[in-house]
């Protein structure tokens, strides 16, 4: 397992915090008229990842590159924890030529080759892709590995329990994580789910599975490193399931009024609390907080800029690309 | 016909067979992967001798979930392997089609062309043995209407192995469509054509052009798969008649080879469609769009098609030969236009 | 012979969560074996004549699971089904208020589902109840493992007051480690391990070990317990605990099952016997202690850090002894054996 680097994590959460604090100002800025999800600079839906860094963060810190990743329709996270470029994405979010996918994607639909990323908008379908990306490197006799991420509710598709089954049987360098932010859009897990844990079901598979109950980016970082050494000793796929938080709305523009927790979500925002967990640890200052939050700023300030001031796709262009 | 070296006559699976082993002798990226394509070589010899002389790790049996296997070809195809895997029958597209569909035929376009799906998914089709309503589609429609996947469907030996070989070299998805009735299996009433001259070495077969598969200058049948072979029958008896018939082999969907199908019918001026797959919003209308959009007046006679019917392929025997494109059907067609 | 008895029942729904399943094949409990765990239990609690349960409450579905076989017609001869009225916080806090709420309620017996952390969790929230423990946790040294059908048995014969509560129960005994003002109890083991990480908890890397403070040392017990298990046994009722200390490059060497399925060879360099009541120093000036193998507390040089051992536990239910205690005066009647 790598070194614990506390500072690098808590500064990712902070990235990846403001990158969805200032997408969600952006997205809203220039709706007009305000209910029309096709309006503004931002057009289509758009699921923003704040209060779920734990997980990307306590993951990604032991990937390297060449690993890979399929996220789902709530990407960011793992993206910007994946080294995905932060301009890029922001340009394919914003539509324009400069963007990762030349705006042919989307915000559900990001593809970064050099960095293993994807993401797919059909929950749980991106768990096959990853399996057959780790038969890829187990075949080529390689030691990476690739991480399925999706939500508690995907966890209900056949895709989720025909890719454990596959990934257990072919013994996949695969890590399947699973993020339990209590809520499938507005049905909560245990109106869906028989059995509380989908930790039990990778048991039904042989697969060791882990629940984290705290949203802690420690508890993930240690499980994490685990089933990703696991997995490069050719020990085969674990699961880890996350229970962390979803701060924001399914959607923006989701009101919630489905959700009675609705006042506490903030007392449980995970970045506050690592920051004082390692204010008494003594590792962080509130200068190092302060300037933090200003490199953050800056770098997501200066990819909207980059985005905004990015060519848009001529209307031709939707013609290009179907065929290589 | 003098038969050149290394050339001798296989069935259509046979054929199949040998294009995948001869890219995975020349590529050891190429591996095989679906239900039952391992020791018993699948179910319709798609993958026959394959597992004997490349293994198990190369020639893999799956589970039973086409979901998990064919997205797990994505991703490896996603990442510079090159895999071929089978559909048993195309008719269980139902519960892989988000892989096929979502997945594999978007992700080139979606990333911008930054990412190559270079697969091929073959998958069985057809009817004529009694498997009825869910074992016996052709499809092939479907999939040609959604973009992003190539489509081939080849009606003999030769073209087989020359299509599956341009498949697997090919960087894009291609849904590779070979007819149970045409694969010349033993256990199945074959027509003598699913065995022909194939040559022992490597070749391609190009994706994306049609094959006059017969000439003739009254009547142009344009159609694919099994109905080919059926086709080429009916045209043989008919020039007892005295009627000479074209038919045009698409072998590809997608692309669509309209040049070829607008040359013959420029030069019959009559069009018979014929096509296994159902009727309505299908290629059969395709053909006639394209006509239409070209040059309504090069029809001398009204456009024909014989194709099946709108209803589920039913099981007894009389009943599926009711909707199926025989050879009277298309025979009477033919004539019908020449009258 | 009491009638109207009520037992009380906690099921911890995340006991779960650790991550020795990952690094040492740690066995996995299922929600759905914890239901039928308890539906066992309910057997024999009906056996007995128990008129009434109170379970606790979770969001985790094993109180929803329990419900739906109550529900059905083939549990009509079950006892009486309540459940503890609580706001569930998804957190230790759930299992504390359903064992408060039992103790307002004055349950006759409490029967626990989970390991050694969710059984950690009710010391002193049980008062004089006796308590009964089925084991579904991870790693478990004070849950033994018993039918919960037989549980089920012993707890009912208990509460309905068929056995007498003296001859079959014991008051744990209890470690408690102070470390400025906080202060956390143990009911198997206390450890001081190198490092300054809580993470996922578990205690798995034997080369961080320092020192470990027992209750009792079973010779056949997995987790830290084993090793004085193997170096100094020490029964559940003996008045003394242990200390050892330890150092990997002591030539007293000892092989024990640190986790399920996790075997390490460590270094011993003392074994000393810890006598009750009695507030000892720490040995290590900065580190992170374990309570009952989690990870709970990181200290440094500015805090001095005390253990106490006490006998100050929940009652325990001794369920092998509750059994022979009711086996003793035999209820056959002569001539009635129907085997004959």
């Amino acid at each position: 397992m790598g070194e614990l680097d506390r500072l690098a994590m808590y500064q990712q959460m902070v990235r990846i915090r403001q990158y969805e604090s200032r997408i969600m100002q952006e997205y809203h800025a220039d709706k007009s008229p305000a209910w029309d999800i096709g309006a503004g600079l931002i057009p289509g839906e758009m699921h923003l990842a704040a209060g779920q860094e734990p997980a990307a963060v306590g993951v990604c810190a032991h990937l390297k590159k060449g690993d890979a990743i399929t996220a789902p329709h709530r990407p960011h996270h793992f993206a910007l924890a994946h080294r995905v470029d932060m301009n890029k994405m922001t340009a394919e979010i914003y539509g324009r030529t400069t963007g990762l996918c030349k705006g042919k994607g989307g915000h559900m639909h990001l593809f970064d080759p050099e960095n293993h990323f994807s993401c797919s908008g059909i929950i749980a379908q991106g768990l096959p892709v990853a399996c057959g990306q780790a038969m890829a490197f187990q075949r080529k006799g390689t030691d990476h590995v690739a991480v399925a991420v999706t939500g508690e509710g995907a966890a209900n598709q056949g895709a989720f329990h025909e890719s454990l089954n596959l990934a257990a049987v072919w013994n996949l360098p695969v890590i399947f994580v699973i993020e339990d932010n209590d809520w499938a859009i507005s049905v909560p897990k245990d109106a869906s789910t028989a059995g509380a844990s989908n930790a039990d079901r990778a048991a039904g598979y042989g697969m060791p599975g882990v629940r984290v109950e705290d949203n802690d980016v420690e508890a993930v970082y240690e499980a994490a490193g685990a089933a990703i050494d696991r997995a490069r000793a050719g020990d085969g796929p674990s699961l880890i399931e996350i229970h962390t938080l979803r701060l924001f709305g399914h959607f923006e523009g989701d009101a919630q009024a489905y959700r009675p927790e609705l006042e506490t979500v903030n007392e449980r925002d995970p970045i506050p609390q690592y920051a004082a967990a390692l204010q008494e640890l003594g590792v962080l200052s509130e200068d190092q907080i302060a300037s933090i939050q200003a490199d953050a700023d800056a770098e997501v300030d200066a990819a909207i800029e980059f985005a905004k001031s990015s060519p848009e796709p001529a209307p031709e262009d939707a013609l290009l690309h179907v065929f290589a | 016909m003098s038969t050149a070296t290394g050339t001798r006559r296989v069935t259509t699976a046979k054929a199949m067979a040998e294009g995948i082993g001869l890219e995975m002798q020349r590529d050891p990226n190429v591996f095989v992967m679906g239900e039952d394509v391992g020791a018993y070589g699948g179910i319709f010899g798609s993958t026959t001798d394959l597992f004997g002389e490349f293994g198990a790790d190369r020639v893999i049996d799956t589970p039973i979930s086409e979901t998990g296997f064919i997205g797990a070809g994505i991703g490896a195809a996603v990442e510079g392997l090159r895999p071929v895997v089978e559909l048993m029958f195309v008719d269980f597209y139902g519960v892989c089609m988000d892989q096929i569909s979502n997945h594999m035929a978007k992700i080139h376009y979606e990333s911008g062309g930054n990412v190559k799906v270079p697969m091929v998914l073959m998958t069985a089709t057809g009817a004529g043995y009694s498997d009825a309503a869910q074992h016996s589609q052709s499809l092939w429609g479907t999939f040609a209407h959604l973009p992003g996947m190539k489509v081939v469907v080849p009606s003999n030996p030769y073209d087989a192995k020359g299509l599956m070989i341009s498949a697997i070299q090919d960087d894009n998805p291609v849904l590779y469509m070979f007819h149970k009735g045409a694969q010349g299996l033993v256990w199945m009433e074959k027509n003598p054509r699913s065995i022909g001259e194939v040559p022992e070495e490597s070749y391609t077969v190009p994706i994306g052009k049609a094959a006059v598969a017969r000439e003739g200058t009254d009547v142009t049948i344009v159609t694919l798969s099994l109905s080919v072979q059926h086709s080429l029958d009916v045209a043989e008896e008919l020039e007892g008649e005295g009627i000479s018939v074209e038919i045009v082999d698409l072998r590809s969907l997608v692309p669509l080879d309209t040049e070829t199908v607008l040359e013959s019918v420029g030069k019959t001026g009559r069009v018979l469609v014929v096509d296994e797959d159902y009727k309505s919003f299908g290629l059969t209308g395709e053909i006639a769009a394209i006509i239409a959009e070209n040059d309504p007046g090069m029809l001398k006679k009204p456009f024909r098609r014989v194709a099946m019917p709108d209803v589920p392929i039913p099981y007894a025997r009389p009943l599926e030969y009711g909707v199926l494109p025989t050879r009277d059907k298309i025979k009477a067609a033919v004539k019908d236009l020449m009258a | 012979m009491a009638n109207g008895a009520t037992v009380g029942v906690i099921a911890n729904p995340a006991s779960s969560r650790d991550i020795r399943r990952i690094v040492a094949r740690g066995p996995a409990t299922t929600t759905n074996d914890k239901i039928n765990s308890l539906a066992r239990l309910m057997e024999g609690l009906a056996a007995t004549g128990v008129k009434n349960v109170l379970s606790m409450s979770d969001a985790g579905g094993i109180a929803a699971g329990l419900a739906g076989i109550a529900a059905k017609a083939s549990a009509m001869h079950w006892p009486n089904l309540d459940f503890v009225d609580q706001k569930i916080t998804h957190s230790p806090d759930d299992t504390i208020n359903a064992a408060k709420a039992m103790q307002d309620a004055g349950v006759d017996a409490i029967v626990v589902l989970g390991g050694d952390g969710t059984n950690r969790l009710l010391i002193g929230s049980t008062g004089s109840i006796p308590v009964a423990s089925i084991s579904t946790g991870t790693n478990n040294a004070y849950p033994r493992r018993d039918e919960p059908t037989v549980v089920g048995f012993a707890a009912g014969l208990l509460a309905t007051g068929h056995i007498d509560s003296a001859a079959c129960t014991y008051r744990a005994k209890t470690l408690t480690i102070n470390a400025g003002d906080i202060s956390l109890p143990a009911l198997v083991d206390i450890a001081v391990v190198t490092g300054d990480r809580i993470a996922s908890g578990a205690v798995w890397d034997a080369d961080s070990l320092q020192e470990v403070f027992l209750c009792f040392a079973e010779p056949d017990a997995v987790g830290l317990s084993s090793i004085g298990g193997r170096l100094q046994p020490v029964s559940r009722r003996n008045p003394h605990g242990l200390r050892i200390r330890t150092d990997a490059t002591s030539p007293r060497r000892v092989t024990v099952p640190i986790a399920p399925g996790l075997v390490r060879d460590l270094g011993i360099t003392a074994v000393t016997a810890l006598p009750p009541g009695e507030t000892v120093a720490i040995n290590a000036d900065s580190g992170v202690i374990s309570v009952d193998g989690e990870r709970s507390l990181r200290f440094t040089a500015d805090t001095p850090v005390t253990v106490t051992l006490q006998h100050d536990g929940p009652v325990v239910l001794d369920v092998p002894r509750a059994m022979h205690e009711a086996a003793l005066p035999t209820t056959t009647t002569k001539g009635e054996d129907t085997h004959g």
